[in-house]
């Protein structure tokens, strides 16, 4: 089980401007480790752009991230996700044209170019993507083109893809945006389970109903910086974050 | 559950396998066939003209697959593949005229140092996105043109270099032909294969990521920049291989047409119209384009509506048909079979692609 | 080296970098808006250049008449052409297919242009073309002062268009954040549309000057089309300042190099100035977030 003084993903400072525009303005946040943390906040308070800084699709213009005590600012995306840092993306991004095996196996970790070169897929590579495609319940799609599934099935193969480079630290953007509330409960419970494992989640999420039930911890964004965070019962009754919601 | 689940797995895959092999039988039998007839062209030919344009189509399906290393596994487009051919051609006649070096060997030395220059020229162009690569691939080629015509005393200016031919003077111009047209098919023949066992790996499938959504694919922990330096530097490795070749085939060179971006372009045209996907697309496109050059050229001669029919076919294929005629034929044949819902797929796909333009905005 | 030589050159490069800036800018126009790399912005250039030789060899005419038929229809045309062709592209790849098309068009153009008029070479002969000012010994052609005139005029009126009025701010606001302009209300396939139609409208203007002094063919454009995309990329794509301030030291640096080099070999500080740049701060000098992902 993961020791709670462990060193977490934290962030101090973050600023990124996008022309005269703060869209992360000196963001401090320190997410609890081995927990579901939850980060809210109203459209264009800047979680997104949090989210690219910190995963390192965007370079940011001040601060620093460090990841499980390790100075992690402006690494390339595919280090960081090496470090153990892996990430969904918003609307939900899997690879069209490739098929939903491949789409899992993309994620692999590897080592040295003649092993990559080295003909087909190791056999327990593909074993353990068959493994998480039945886990998120689309082994029978494996053959099926990315493109050729429904949206929900995507989401799911999304997933599975990110569990594949075997990260200890998750973040999901919108896991429940524009998906059915039988597949919400289904994405609830995956989370659920994976954090039983031992997986830590960071989640940008706007249906609040799942995020109170689903989360330890809520960190609620405004404006691009954190306004509040602590238990969900807490921040939901924090007279800033109502001001941030209503606009007042 | 889990037992159930696995259990359905497994029969699905013994169905699929049985499936797999009789279409894997097909598709030998057909490469065979296909392979048989383009070993028998020489002996086919009615005259050595017919053969020169077979020698010429041959040079383009090594060109054209040597350019699918990158077009086809990462997507990035280059347009500027000239620079390396052309620099494979003059390395290859230096290195034989002036070090005397055997005609083979120059041409494989000629291509490794291609290679390694594609290095640094790979890191300039491939760190940023697609368009930075478009505008370097371009850019080398106006420059190396620069060079080779101001740089009289090594590479001949304007005037260009001669090559002398790696055969003696007793082979005759056919036979020279003929020989030159199998070393063509040949070189095609390693380049498929390169491009098949690339495909099929571990770095084939992180190229294919990288095509899709480079982001996302970094996300996953794919080392983008190294995986596409690496079948960059391939693909110029190749390209110069057959450059060089073309050079101890034509026996001079010119720089207008070593380092043209018309030659870049047709490259392009053919995979494009071939199908990058696919393995055999660039030698599918080489062949209907190269015959096509040779023809228009053949018919109009130096006319300048070359370029003009060359640019609405590009455009054709850009706007109708850009995953090639091999999908694009299956396409239409598959709206005949039932059960193959075409309408759907192109709606998924087109989803996909808004939402990843609509995050892209975001982001 | 004598101080007037050099003092040509000087001037000399500075009115060059002007035309370059006016058509770095157009180039930088296309790629705010749709993320293209318009390829084809040279050919239309000489494009121009030919219905402007074309114009007053028929007419007897000054040159410079001709922007009145040239610039709204090239407008015209990029406004078309955005709207009928490039809006087609997937946008998942329109970064590389854009680039195909464009080269499609410019080769069509340069084919066309071949066609009609031969590939022999072009100039025209104006009752001014031999004049000169001396100034501390330097000789300027008062063409070339004609030709830096017309392209400062027009990148001026492009600059005051972009920043004084409301279309200018839509288009501002389109370039920097698509989805935010929209979300104001902003209709930004329009918007592109005349993005486009601008970027088209400076390689009018461009073209023009571009006749008033030089030997026109049909294959001239791939001269410009080097030198032009090094200046977006050196200056950041997207940013018009940047593309602006990067033609001028360009242009200089060309027009000194020039006499030591030789023209051809001083033609070479573009590229080598591209892949400095990419290899040592691949957002450009002066770019903003644009250049980071592209």
């Amino acid at each position: 089980m993961t020791d709670l003084n462990k060193l977490g993903l934290e962030t101090n400072g973050l600023t990124k401007a996008f022309g005269g525009v703060r869209a992360v303005d000196g963001a401090t946040v320190s997410f609890q480790e081995g927990k579901i943390n939850a980060l809210i906040g109203p459209n264009g308070s800047g979680k997104t752009t949090f989210f690219n800084c910190v995963t390192g699709m965007i370079r940011p213009d001040s601060g620093t991230v460090t990841y499980q005590g390790r100075d992690v600012t402006g690494h390339a995306p595919h280090r960081i996700a090496r470090a153990g840092l892996g990430r969904s993306f918003q609307l939900c991004r899997i690879f069209p044209r490739m098929t939903v095996l491949d789409n899992v196996l993309a994620g692999v970790r590897s080592a040295g170019l003649v092993h990559r070169l080295r003909g087909a897929h190791n056999p327990d590579d593909i074993a353990r993507a068959r493994e998480l495609l039945a886990r998120v319940g689309i082994e029978h799609l494996e053959r099926s083109e990315a493109r050729d599934i429904s949206y929900g099935q995507q989401k799911l193969l999304e997933l599975a893809g990110v569990l594949m480079a075997e990260p200890d630290t998750i973040m999901l953007d919108e896991p429940a945006g524009g998906v059915n509330p039988a597949l919400i409960g289904r994405i609830a419970t995956l989370v659920r389970e994976l954090n039983a494992e031992g997986r830590t989640f960071v989640i940008v999420e706007h249906n609040m109903e799942l995020v109170m039930s689903l989360s330890d911890h809520v960190v609620v964004f405004d404006r691009g910086r954190p306004i509040a965070s602590g238990a969900p019962a807490d921040v939901q009754n924090d007279p800033r974050v109502l001001e941030a919601y209503l606009g007042v | 559950m889990l037992s159930a689940s696995r259990h359905k797995t497994a029969t699905h895959q013994a169905g699929r396998t049985s499936q797999g092999r009789s279409v894997l039988l097909t598709k030998l039998v057909v490469a065979a066939v296909l392979l048989g007839l383009v070993l028998a062209f020489p002996a086919l030919a009615p005259d050595p003209f017919i053969l020169s344009v077979g020698v010429v189509i041959a040079s383009y399906a090594a060109l054209a697959v040597a350019w699918n290393f990158v077009g086809g596994l990462t997507g990035y487009i280059s347009l500027g593949h000239a620079a390396y051919s052309g620099l494979g051609g003059y390395g290859t006649a230096l290195l034989v005229t002036e070090a005397g070096v055997n005609p083979w060997v120059s041409m494989v030395v000629a291509a490794v140092l291609v290679g390694l220059a594609a290095v640094p020229i790979g890191i300039a162009s491939l760190r940023v996105r697609g368009a930075s690569f478009v505008i370097v691939s371009i850019a080398l080629v106006l420059i190396l043109l620069l060079v080779a015509q101001s740089w009289a005393e090594v590479t001949g200016g304007s005037n260009g270099l001669r090559v002398p031919r790696p055969f003696g003077t007793d082979v005759l111009r056919p036979e020279q032909h003929e020989r030159f047209f199998y070393l063509f098919v040949a070189l095609t023949l390693v380049a498929l294969v390169l491009w098949w066992v690339i495909d099929r790996s571990r770095l084939g499938t992180g190229l294919k990521a990288i095509r899709e959504d480079e982001d996302k694919a970094q996300a996953l922990g794919v080392p983008t920049f190294a995986y596409k330096l690496v079948v960059f530097v391939v693909s110029a490795f190749m390209t110069a291989m057959a450059g060089g070749m073309y050079a101890l085939w034509f026996g001079s060179l010119d720089p207008i047409f070593q380092f043209s971006i018309l030659t870049g372009s047709y490259l392009v045209l053919m995979s494009l119209l071939g199908g990058v996907r696919s393995l055999l697309g660039p030698v599918v496109g080489a062949v209907i384009v190269g015959y096509a050059v040779e023809f228009f050229k053949n018919q109009y001669g130096d006319s300048q509506m070359h370029l003009v029919a060359l640019g609405v076919l590009l455009a054709l294929v850009v706007l109708f048909m850009p995953d090639g005629v091999i999908p694009w034929v299956s396409a239409q044949l598959g709206r005949f079979r039932p059960g193959d819902t075409s309408i759907r797929e192109v709606d998924a796909a087109q989803l996909a692609e808004e939402r990843k333009a609509l995050e892209e905005a975001k982001s | 080296m004598s101080g007037s030589l050099l003092l040509q050159s000087l001037i000399l490069g500075l009115l060059l970098g002007g035309l370059y800036a006016l058509l770095a800018a157009g180039l930088t126009l296309y790629f705010g808006v749709m993320r293209v790399v318009m390829i084809a912005h040279s050919a239309f250039l000489i494009l121009a250049a030919y219905l402007a030789w074309f114009f007053t060899t028929q007419t007897g005419l000054d040159p410079l008449l001709s922007l009145i038929i040239t610039v709204p229809l090239f407008f015209a045309a990029g406004y078309g052409m955005q709207r009928a062709l490039l809006s087609r592209l997937r946008p998942a790849t329109l970064t590389m297919m854009s680039v195909l098309l464009t080269f499609a068009i410019a080769l069509i153009i340069e084919g066309g242009l071949g066609y009609l008029f031969s590939g022999t070479q072009r100039r025209i002969q104006l009752g001014y073309s031999s004049a000169s000012l001396e100034l501390w010994g330097a000789r300027i052609a008062v063409v070339k002062l004609v030709a830096f005139g017309l392209a400062a005029v027009s990148l001026l009126a492009l600059y005051l268009l972009l920043k004084k009025t409301r279309f200018g701010q839509a288009l501002r606001a389109t370039i920097q954040h698509r989805e935010a302009a929209q979300l104001l209300g902003i209709d930004t396939d329009r918007i592109a549309g005349f993005g486009f139609g601008l970027g088209l409208a400076t390689a009018a203007v461009g073209g023009t000057a571009l006749a008033l002094d030089a030997t026109i063919y049909p294959s001239l454009h791939w001269h410009w089309i080097g030198p032009l995309m090094a200046i977006i990329v050196i200056g950041g794509l997207g940013s018009i300042p940047g593309a602006a301030v990067a033609a001028m030291l360009l242009g200089v640096t060309q027009a000194l190099l020039q006499i030591p080099m030789g023209t051809t070999w001083a033609q070479t500080v573009f590229y080598l100035a591209l892949f400095a740049t990419l290899m040592f701060r691949p957002q450009g000098f002066f770019g903003g977030r644009l250049a980071q992902r592209f």
